[in-house]
Formats: C-alpha cells, structure tokens, sequence
C-alpha cells in the first residue's frame, strides 16, 4: 500500500530530529595540551588497546622484526666481546658492564628512542580525523604509541632480558636502587622523546622538510648521540666529557648508566628533569605556533 | 576491424580468503595460532561480451565484485577458473602485448609523476611505451586540444586540481591511441563542469576513433550519460545487463508528478506522496499502473492545480529500489 | 594501432641506456626546477648516509681501532657502506629497493599495466643519478681518505675486484630486500615496511666490522640479512685483513645466491598477487 502524506511527514521527522549525546554536542576543546583536570583516560586506553592488538595481529610478521632487533644485539654484544678483551679483573668487570648496557638499549629501544605516529598522521591528513576527536591530539598519538610497545615488550624485550644469560649477558641491575631508580628515569627517558618528536614535526610542518629526512636526522645523530649504541664514555676528542651534559644523554645514556650502576642516580634523574621540562616548554611553544600549518601540512 | 567481441568474460569465479582478526586479548591469541579465514566470493561465474566499440558501464553495490572485474580486464587479476579474452588475448599471458593496446585511467590513482611537470610523464610514457615520434606527437596534439592540457603543461603534478589531475592521468592512458579503455571511477571527486568535460570527452574518443570504453562509477547519472549499456553486478553475479531504458523499466514505469495546487497536498490514491518542497508536491507513480490524467482528476477533486510536472525519477533513484530489493531478497534468503 | 610484436629479452635489455637517458632528463629537470630543493637533499643525504657509521668511526677514533681493524681500515669499511648505499639510492629509488612498500600499498598495479617486462619497470624506474647523487659523492670522498692512508697501493686488477665486490655489494642486498619484501604478498599491511626493517638491520650491522661472530650468526649476516656483505666481508677482502681467509669471489657468490633467492621469492610473490591481487591503495612514495 501506498503511504499518505501524513505517513511520509511523521517519517521525516523521526529521521530528521535524532537525538545527538550532549557529550558529543559540546564543542571540541582545542585547549592547552595539558589539562590535567579532565584526562579521559578511558578513551586512551581504547586507542592504545586497539594500537595494541593491531600490532599483535600482526603474529609472524612482527616475529620477523623481533628477530632482526635481536641479531642487531647480538652482533653488538660481539663486537664489544672482540672490542673489549682485556685479561685484568677490571676489564672484566667493565666488559660485563658495556654487555648488559648494550642489552638493555637493545632490549628498551623502542622507549630509549620514543617516537609517535603523529608525524605520519601529519603526512596521510589522518590528523585532521584526530583534532575532531574529543581527546588531547599529542595525548592520542602517545595512547597510540604505548599500546603499539605492548606486544613487543611481550614479544621481545622480556624474552631477550629471560634468555640474555644464554648470551652469557647479566641483565640485572647493578643494585636494586639501580633497578627503582631506572623505573622512573626511563619514563622521564620516554618524556624527553615524546617532547622531541613534538618539536621536530613542528620543524616539519616550519619548514616543509619531509617526515623522512626527520627521522633519518633523528635516527642518524640521535641514537648516537644519546648513547643508545655506544655508551658515552667510550666517545673520542673529548665528546665522553661534554656529551652527557646534553639532552639527547637523557634520552638514553642516563637510564642506561643507572642500571649499570654508573653515575648518580639522583643527579642523573635530576638532569632529566630539567632536560624534560625544556624539552616540554619548547614543544607546547611550538606546537601552538605550529597547530594549524600541521593540519594543513598534509594537503 | 574483426568483427570478434572486444570483452569476453567465460564463467568466471573469484574467490579470495580473508584473514579476520580477534578484539579481546583471548581472540587475538587465539587467532594467532589458529587463524580464522573468511572466504569471499568476489564473482561467481560471471558471463559477459562486450562488442568492439562499444561503451559499457559497470555498475553495483560497494563489494559487488566491479574491482574484481576491472582488475582481470586490466590483467592485474588472473580468474580461478573460466576465461578472460581481451582484444582476443588473455590479459596475464599476453601481458605485454594487451597492455601495450589498453588504457587504464584509475580516479583514485594517479599516474603522473609527483614532483615532475605534467611533460616529463607524457616523455616518460613515450619512452616506456615505445610510441614513435610521429604517433605521439599527433596524439598529443590531440589530446592537448581536447583535454585542454596547455596550461597544466609545465605544472608539477602535485600541484594539480583533482580535475586537472584527472584530465592528465586521462589524456595519459588515452597517449598509445589503445583499442580499449578502461576507466573505473574517472569521475570521482570531480566538481560538475570537469565532470562533464571528461564525459564529453570519453564520447568524442569512441565516435571518432570507435574505441571500446569499460567504466565504473558509484555516479549512475554520469554512467547514464556515458553508456547506453549498463551491467550491474551483484554478489559475483551478472544482475542485469541492457540499455538503461530497460534497467528502468525492471523496477516498473517510474515516474514522478509535481503538482502545485491551492490547498495541501492531495491525497492521491495510486501515487506515493514523496515531499513538498517550496509549495510543491512530489508524487511516484507506476505509469504502467495507472495513467497521468486519472491522477490529474484526483487532485483536481481535492484541489485547484496551479502547475503539473512529470518527470522519470532519477538514475541514481532507480538503481537505489533495485539495490534496496536485492538487499531485501538477501535478507530473505539468510 | 597495429598488433604489437612480442619482443626479445634482449630487445628489453637494449632499452636499459635509453630508460636511463629518460631518468636522468627527468632527475635533471627536477635539479634545476627547484635547485634550492635539491640542494637541500644533496647536502642531507651527503651528511646523513655516512652518519650510519658515526658510532663504529667514534668507538675506532677512541680505541685506535676495532678489533684486528686500524682506524684507516675501519674507515674503509664505512667508506665503502656509504657508497653501496649511495649507489642505491641513485639507482633504486622511489621504493624500487623498498619494494614491499610498493607491494603492500597496491602500486605494483601501475608497474603492471607498463607494456614492458616487470624486470625492466623496477631497474629502469628508480634511476635518479643527479638528486641521489650525494651519498656516492660522500663515499668516494671517504674511500679516497682511507685509501690514502691505508699500506697498500691499489692496482688495475685492485680496482676490478674492487668494482666486482661494489656491484656484488649491491646485487646482495637488493637480492635480500627483495626476497624480504615478498612476504608483503601474502601479508600487504604487516609486511608493508619489512623492507625498511631489513633495510635498516643492513644498513645498522653493515658498519661494524663483524669477525669473531659465531658460525650461525656469521652464516645469517651472510645469507638471511647480508649486512655482512654491505662492507664486511668485502672490505676483509679487499684489504687482505685475516689472510687469505676471505676470498675477493666470496661477495660476488654469495650475492649471486640472494639474487637467485630474491628472484625466486617474488616470482612466488607476484604468482600469488595474480591469484589476490591488492584489496588496498595508498599513493605514499609513488613516483615521489
């Protein structure tokens, strides 16, 4: 049967005034990035477990990854093996040493050298879709970041720290103060990462440079710098004196040094600090000059 | 030229199996050591000839299996089982020497190179295509008249319109002067006045030059425009294939009665009230069911008619009850 | 049209020159279109393709050198990585080496409607001898220093080997991103950038001077993910470091096995794309 006009109006109209959650109505807040007071953080931990079981469905492929990370460490650990081969108690003791700091940056790689997708989002336009979700933007690439870590925490660095005295690698720290003290120095570590990533795609968005060049600048100076391959001490010319004194150092070389028992936990923590709240200054500074030539970065 | 069809699909089945993935910690576990596969079939024996010259939409619902068609026409795909012949040779076997007598224009996809001038991917496309000078320079010239390629000339791609993009990458497929053309979704994105002057030029290509033309779209008036022949696929399946008269007249003799008259909108017995829009009232009715002037006295009984329209009711509209009844056929059959 | 004539495989080969001539014209134009551009990539990557051996040049610089390695040496080693990476980038680019990006983002659908052999698309299309010139610049200027400071006098028959060893070099590691990147058939979103992880393995380990590994591990950095041969084992062999131990055949042998591997694996590769083809599409890295 046909229906009457009156039929088809009261159709419309159901379909035209639908309701909308007065959540969703209120306008989405642009604000400073950190606003402590309201984190929704159930809305992270969605992204971060959806970041999560994206990388674990993966399976093999992510194996083959974890495999090539592993055989990078392994080489390392021989070459400081053949590098460092002295017969003197000391010599052992500092060779242990350079081993389970080398196996602790390969097995904390990810988080010594902290690095979002926001920068991709940046390139594929997929920030536009982020600025219009009720969340932090930066916050939301983070959430994305550390769910991503989870398998591979699983996958790859808690099975290389259980097998690493196969390796005839101690992964322990050095005290069980070494061992809290890393806890939060690697979170201040990850920090000064995050704050880094931040500053360096809004050079991007600044000048136009690629998100490629970005991280091969990164990834170039920065693993090198911050000790995450070689420690510290064992640069040339004088670089093992200065270079600590950077904020690359705390990015890798202090949480490192505090797990191997070099250094001052405190001053080394204490550095960071400092290191993590410029590094935070200046990318807020930057990100809020920055915001709107990142949207339209992506075309 | 032979008289032997341009397209010929044979019983052609496409099958693909899709790996699904869990959402709790449990079913990702799960899956990855026992994954779940999903098997789709993308076509199901479908049949299909296309004649030399000819100009052939190809329609249907998202998933219908229109990529899958596009992609074995293009020699990217290669069936399970039946037989694709294109310009008599078979798309995967005779690669080099079909694809060297086709052109594929994707709208999704561009074909130019980003950061070099809109020139530098026709010389690119010359040499590649190992196109005599002669042939290149009279096609180009073609080309650049119809497609009004002069001003984008010395632009790099990437700073291209979608438009002006979407003329390049065409008059780029169209550069070998190819036997077959295959376009899927050449419209996409486009605003109305490019639209039209890739329509017009896809007709002018196949009258003067008798160039068999395959085309997708989601925009069935731009199909409409195009082709006379429509083939919608659904399920893996040929649904319908005719002149888009007939595809019309499946869904019954639609047509649509506007009517403005004094009062409210008058009840009409054999027409379903649509809306009323700026003091008009839409009307659908099946002209095979019933006729305008009985309509008319209707109204006539309830109201004074100030004007009356007929019109058929859009492309899109009919498409849109067919879908919607194979849909609800699906439904019943589950 | 007429009915096009199928061709020879040599009638392709003979394409390579002209296919390069285009390359260049292109890669040329693009140089003077936006030389402040250009400029800016050359001078990146003349910075940034060496700096991938800046902790293995600072750990020799503070140890004397590595191992049975002096200073000189190990700067030959790096020399040599820079330049194989050099020439990868002027001859393989827009993800030609990084062919899983290709494979997994849906664009070997434009190399397969080109009306010329695949082989011929992948050597021919990534062909940018002026914008990725720098890093080979960079490599020679490395090699020149290290070589003038190294106790040999290079030869004729020298500089044949060392050739020979650079294009094996090369031919392995293209071999290995290419047998990698075939997983990105079966698997286009997961393995999407596995040739940026094997890349990345390579281009990491092939600056360490790799003796005293143990056979297996020696044996993979040879065969699985050759970082081994990036500038390990044909710098040993060109610089006589161990004795006779490395032949100056053994890079060349062992990059013909990669190549026949990765030749093997994406034939396997594109049968299976023929069967499934690519239910996505990003237009990332595409001729960009």
């Amino acid at each position: 049967m046909l229906p009457s006009p009156a039929a088809a109006g009261e159709g419309l109209r159901v379909g035209a005034v639908r309701r909308i959650p007065v959540a969703l109505a209120r306008p989405v807040p642009f604000g400073p990035m950190l606003d402590l007071r309201a984190i929704p953080l159930a809305r992270y931990r969605a992204s971060a477990w959806l970041a999560a079981t994206g990388a674990a469905g993966d399976g093999l492929y992510s194996v083959v990854r974890y495999v090539i990370r592993l055989v990078r460490l392994l080489v390392l650990l021989t070459i400081w093996r053949g590098t460092l081969d002295g017969d003197s108690p000391a010599d052992h003791a500092e060779l242990s040493r350079v081993l389970t700091y080398t196996l602790i940056a390969g097995a904390f790689a990810m988080q010594l050298d902290a690095m979002t997708d926001i920068g991709d989002a940046i390139r594929d336009g997929r920030i536009a879709t982020w600025f219009v979700a009720p969340v932090r933007v930066f916050g939301l690439a983070v959430a994305n970041t550390i769910g991503r870590w989870f398998p591979s925490l699983l996958g790859y660095t808690l099975p290389v720290l259980l097998l690493a005295p196969l390796a005839g690698v101690d992964p322990r720290p050095a005290s069980l103060g070494s061992g809290l003290a890393f806890i939060p120095s690697l979170g201040l570590a990850i920090a000064i990462g995050f704050a880094l990533d931040l500053l360096l795609v809004s050079l991007m968005a600044r000048t136009g440079w690629s998100l490629w060049d970005m991280r091969r600048l990164r990834v170039a100076f920065g693993t090198v710098l911050s000790g995450a391959i070689v420690p510290l001490a064992y640069m040339p010319w004088g670089l093992a004196d200065w270079l600590p004194w950077f904020p690359l150092a705390s990015m890798a070389s202090a949480p490192l040094r505090i797990w191997t028992g070099d250094g001052d936990p405190v001053h080394l923590v204490a550095g960071q600090v400092a290191w993590a709240t410029v590094g935070w200054v200046a990318a807020l500074a930057a990100w809020g000059t920055q915001r709107e030539r990142l949207v339209g970065y992506g075309g | 030229m032979s008289d032997e069809p341009a397209v010929v699909l044979r019983d052609v089945w496409k099958t693909y199996r899709l790996r699904e993935r869990g959402t709790s910690p449990r079913e990702v576990l799960a899956r990855l050591v026992r994954p779940r596969i999903r098997v789709v079939e993308a076509l199901r024996g479908i049949n299909l000839s296309i004649a030399r010259g000819e100009i052939v939409a190809v329609a249907g619902p998202n998933g219908a299996g229109k990529s899958t068609t596009v992609k074995l026409l293009s020699g990217l795909l290669a069936p399970d089982t039946g037989t694709v012949v294109a310009l008599g040779c078979d798309p995967i076997r005779d690669r080099l020497r079909y694809v060297s007598r086709i052109g594929v224009c994707f709208g999704q996809r561009t074909e130019l190179w980003w950061d070099h001038p809109v020139a530098s991917s026709f010389d690119w496309k010359r040499v590649v295509w190992n196109l005599p000078r002669l042939q290149y320079d009279r096609s180009l010239g073609a080309l650049t008249e119809m497609l009004g390629l002069r001003d984008i000339w010395r632009v790099p791609a990437r700073e291209l319109s979608l438009g002006q993009k979407m003329r390049a990458d065409l008059a780029l497929a169209l550069l070998p002067e190819p036997d077959l053309v295959i376009l899927d979704e050449p419209t996409v994105g486009l605003d109305v006045l490019a639209k039209r002057d890739v329509l017009d030029f896809c007709r002018e290509i196949n009258r003067v030059r008798r160039v068999t033309i395959v085309v997708t779209s989601h925009d069935l008036s731009d199909l409409e425009a195009l082709a006379g022949r429509i083939v919608m696929v659904h399920q893996g399946q040929v649904a319908f294939d005719g002149q888009f008269d007939r595809l019309r007249a499946t869904v019954g003799l639609q047509r649509r009665l506007r009517l403005v008259t004094s009062g409210p909108a008058p009840v009409l017995q054999d027409a379903a009230f649509l809306e009323t829009r700026d003091g008009a009232h839409e009307y659908a009715y099946d002209a095979g069911a019933t006729t305008l002037p009985s309509l008319l006295a209707q109204a006539e009984a309830q109201a004074t008619i100030l004007d009356v329209e007929t019109h058929r009711p859009p492309i899109d509209d009919v498409i849109a009850t067919l879908y919607a009844s194979w849909h609800a056929r699906d439904a019943r059959g589950r | 049209m007429g009915e096009p004539r199928v061709r020879s495989t040599w009638w392709y080969v003979a394409r390579v020159p002209a296919r390069y001539a285009l390359g260049f014209r292109m890669d040329l134009a693009f140089v003077l279109r936006s030389p402040g551009l250009a400029a800016y990539y050359l001078t990146l990557d003349a910075i940034l393709t060496p700096a991938a051996g800046a902790a293995t040049f600072l750990l020799a610089e503070r140890l004397s050198g590595i191992g049975a390695w002096s200073v000189a040496q190990v700067t030959f080693l790096l020399g040599y990585a820079t330049l194989v990476e050099g020439i990868l980038s002027v001859a393989f680019t827009y993800n030609v080496s990084h062919v899983s990006r290709r494979i997994g983002r849906g664009q070997l659908d434009h190399l397969l409607v080109q009306p010329q052999p695949l082989w011929l698309s992948l050597v021919s299309e990534g062909f940018a001898p002026l914008s990725g010139g720098a890093a080979v610049l960079a490599g020679i200027v490395i090699l020149s220093w290290s070589i003038a400071h190294l106790p040999v006098m290079p030869d004729p028959v020298w500089w044949g080997l060392f050739l020979a060893n650079l294009g094996a070099s090369v031919v392995a590691i293209l071999g290995a991103m290419f047998a990698w990147s075939s997983l990105a058939f079966w698997a286009p979103v997961a393995a999407e950038e596995v040739a940026t992880n094997v890349h990345e393995a390579l281009t990491s380990l092939g600056v360490f001077p790799l003796d005293g590994l143990g056979g297996p591990l020696a044996a993979g950095l040879v065969a699985v993910v050759p970082a081994g041969l990036v500038a390990w084992l044909p710098a040993r062999a060109l610089l006589g470091i161990g004795g006779a131990m490395t032949p100056t055949w053994a890079t060349p042998a062992a990059a013909a096995g990669l190549a026949i591997v990765g030749a093997v694996a994406f034939r396997a590769g594109l049968r299976q794309y023929r069967k499934v083809g690519s239910s996505r599409y990003t237009d990332f890295g595409h001729r960009r």
